[in-house]
């Protein structure tokens, strides 16, 4: 079998690189062709996912407003009002127990 | 001949291709940016992005103010076919005048024009269901108020500044506007023909910021006790206004702050301007007996009175040709400094007011911060000027130490007495305890003290003077049974064209509880009573009405 020199060995890599490059531009191309084409349809479907999100923020503004809503002083005292709650006319207190220290000196 | 006319073709060629030519250099050159912008638009989409202003909390970080959508109505005359009947309609649909919408619509000159801000989302929908032709809709937001009109002199409102922008005013809003305001956001997108992005084209966008929020040291449970008591003291009492406010003496935090009469800050322009401005930190009046507490307090931390220390009042004391009477002109001989604030004597506090001298009482009203801001953080704060000390004689002492002759306001009294109920220290009021970034980090503003003014100790006898005063005084009879109240009522006339109107009064009543250990400092206000001009039968009633609530609320047992 024939030995290359490493001149042409050389020689033979440099040959290779341009076809090497052209057909990486060709395969790069066609994935980007491939990209482009597929992106192009999916502007309706962003504008689809968009319009739900919206939605969906919306319907989400809706409950926040309704739970602070329902959860307000004149909502909650209206609704107390209605289920028969009046204000209590008189607080009584219980007295504190005496601290244990001072039971100690009861006994002692 | 034929040479002729290929010549003459050839020159008419040559001349069309320079005219070509010269065409082409104008558009490409002279009208490149016109023409440029033109394609960019007609590729090209900007949306803005609404960020949200602020939400205003409680203390327990319950929304009192927040937002819903709303929508710019817009349109575009010329897409408009009958702009006199799109006019009736959107009025008809708006619900609001004829006059009140644009009188562009018709203006085929312009390409947009704004017809209606703030339009809620259920008129919008209706806008809509009627398929008009050249009207279109622009997201924006409006301030939305779960709780009414709560605590609206506090909050203040959202209006429009000159070039149609929400901005806040009066209160609140107006104050911390460029904390709450945001900072809308920008999309850039390329479009294809049917106006959907081109996902692989121009993307430009510009994130909203919102606006910071803030969390109040007001309590939605204080603040609902306070108004509803206050409103129903106006109409037992047939006042033509009145304030309450509730403030923590340990930290100046604003636990309730109600005034009427108010408006609602949703519907605000149908209300006069007048009601905007928040009494309890733009008006001044004169604060009457409840002065005499700080004038007692300072002769004693001064050593000039003791509590026992008997003083004379056997009849109408002249001072500087005035002759100056007990307010029901009856005078018991001998009393104590105690006594004094019990049976509220101004002969009395003449007396107190002659030992404490003419400069410690002037220093005693500046350091108590009257005279200057309190540094609230509340928009339209006013500061009564103190009279000048060269030009203080001797009649404006006597009178100031039972409080007339002496302007003030709502919020320089309560911090003033809050301060007898913290050992002697000077709070700054505060409403807003923490803000909240849009990023969600939280800035807490602590308790900020401006200074001591008396000493722990005359704090603590001022303040068991005081709660004598509450348990002897004029209106014992409506006291909360077995709790220690420290209070002091109130009846200052109001001063007209040089003299005091003898008809009108502003009956108050200041205090706190329990003692001790003070929850709350309390402001209760009333202005003009019609039953009674007296505090002692009002306003203090008034106050004893919403502590006995507070108590409850802070589930504060009585002591004796």
């Amino acid at each position: 079998m024939r030995k290359y020199s490493d001149k042409e060995k050389e020689i033979k890599r440099r040959s290779l690189l341009p076809i090497v490059l052209i057909i990486m531009v060709v395969v790069l191309a066609v994935v980007q062709m491939f990209i482009l084409n597929s992106l192009a349809t999916k502007g309706a479907k962003l504008t689809k996912t968009e319009k739900e999100v919206e939605k969906i923020a919306k319907e989400n503004e809706l409950f926040q407003a309704k739970v602070a809503s329902s959860s307000s002083m004149t909502t909650i005292f209206a609704r107390a009002k209605l289920l028969g709650l009046v204000n209590s006319p008189e607080t009584r207190s219980l007295t504190s127990p005496l601290p244990v220290a001072q039971i100690d000196k009861v006994f002692n | 001949m034929m040479e002729r006319r290929i010549r003459l073709i050839f020159i008419f060629f040559i001349l069309i291709f320079i005219f070509i030519l010269l065409k082409l250099f104008y558009w490409q050159i002279f009208m490149s940016d016109e023409f440029g912008g033109e394609a960019v638009n007609q590729r090209t989409r900007t949306l803005k992005i609404p960020s949200q202003r602020g939400t205003i909390m409680s203390s327990f970080e319950t929304s009192i103010i927040s937002n819903e959508r709303a929508y710019l109505l817009y349109a575009e005359p010329k897409k408009v076919d009958d702009p006199i009947l799109l006019r009736q309609k959107l009025a008809e649909l708006l619900e609001v005048d004829e006059a009140s919408i644009s009188s562009n619509l018709g203006d085929k000159k312009k390409a947009w024009v704004s017809v209606w801000r703030k339009v809620p989302e259920g008129k919008k929908d209706k806008i809509e269901s009627q398929n008009l032709q050249g009207v279109g809709f622009e997201e924006e937001s409006i301030r939305f108020y779960p709780e009414s009109s709560m605590a609206a002199h506090l909050m203040g409102f959202v209006g429009l500044d000159a070039k149609g922008d929400d901005k806040g005013y009066f209160g609140l809003e107006g104050y911390y506007d460029r904390q709450l305001r945001g900072r809308d956001g920008i999309l850039k997108q390329e479009t294809d023909a049917f106006g959907l992005p081109i996902l692989m084209g121009l993307q430009n966008r510009l994130e909203p910021i919102d606006g910071r929020s803030l969390i109040l040291h007001l309590d939605k449970s204080v603040q609902f006790i306070i108004e509803e008591k206050l409103k129903k003291a106006l109409e037992k009492y047939e006042a033509k206004g009145g304030w309450v406010i509730v403030m923590d003496p340990k930290t100046g935090g604003i636990l309730g702050m109600a005034s009427y009469p108010n408006y609602d800050p949703k519907n605000y322009t149908s209300f006069e301007s007048f009601l905007y401005k928040n009494p309890v930190v733009a008006e001044t009046y004169e604060p009457g007996s409840t002065f005499k507490s700080l004038i007692m307090a300072a002769a004693l931390n001064e050593d000039k009175v003791k509590p026992e220390q008997e003083f004379a009042e056997i009849g109408p004391v002249e001072v500087g040709g005035y002759t100056i009477r007990t307010w029901n002109n009856e005078y018991i001989g001998k009393l104590t400094a105690t006594n004094i604030l019990e049976r509220s004597s101004n002969v009395g506090m003449v007396q107190v007011g002659k030992l404490l001298g003419k400069d410690n009482l002037y220093k005693y009203l500046e350091s108590f911060g009257f005279g200057r801001p309190t540094g609230i953080d509340l928009e339209d704060e006013q500061s009564p000027d103190l009279r000048p000390k060269g030009s203080m004689y001797e009649i404006d002492l006597a009178t100031i130490s039972f409080g007339q002759g002496v302007a003030v306001t709502p919020i320089q009294m309560i911090r003033a007495v809050a301060s007898l109920a913290n050992n002697g220290d000077l709070m700054e009021p505060h409403v807003v305890k923490t803000i909240i970034e849009a990023t969600g980090q939280k800035i807490d503003i602590k308790p900020k003290k401006i200074i001591s003014i008396v000493s722990p100790k005359t704090a603590s006898v001022i303040s068991e003077m005081l709660v004598k005063a509450a348990s002897h005084g004029e209106a014992k009879f409506a006291l909360p049974k077995g709790y220690r109240i420290a209070g002091k009522t109130g009846t200052a006339q109001i001063p007209i064209a040089g003299h005091y109107d003898p008809g009108k009064t502003i009956a108050s009543f200041i205090g706190f509880a329990p003692v001790p250990n003070p929850k709350f400092v309390m402001l209760t206000t009333l202005k003009e009573p019609g039953t009674s001009p007296w505090g002692s039968e009002t306003a203090a009633p008034l106050f004893y009405e919403i502590a006995r609530d507070l108590f409850n609320y802070y589930k504060i047992p009585p002591s004796q």
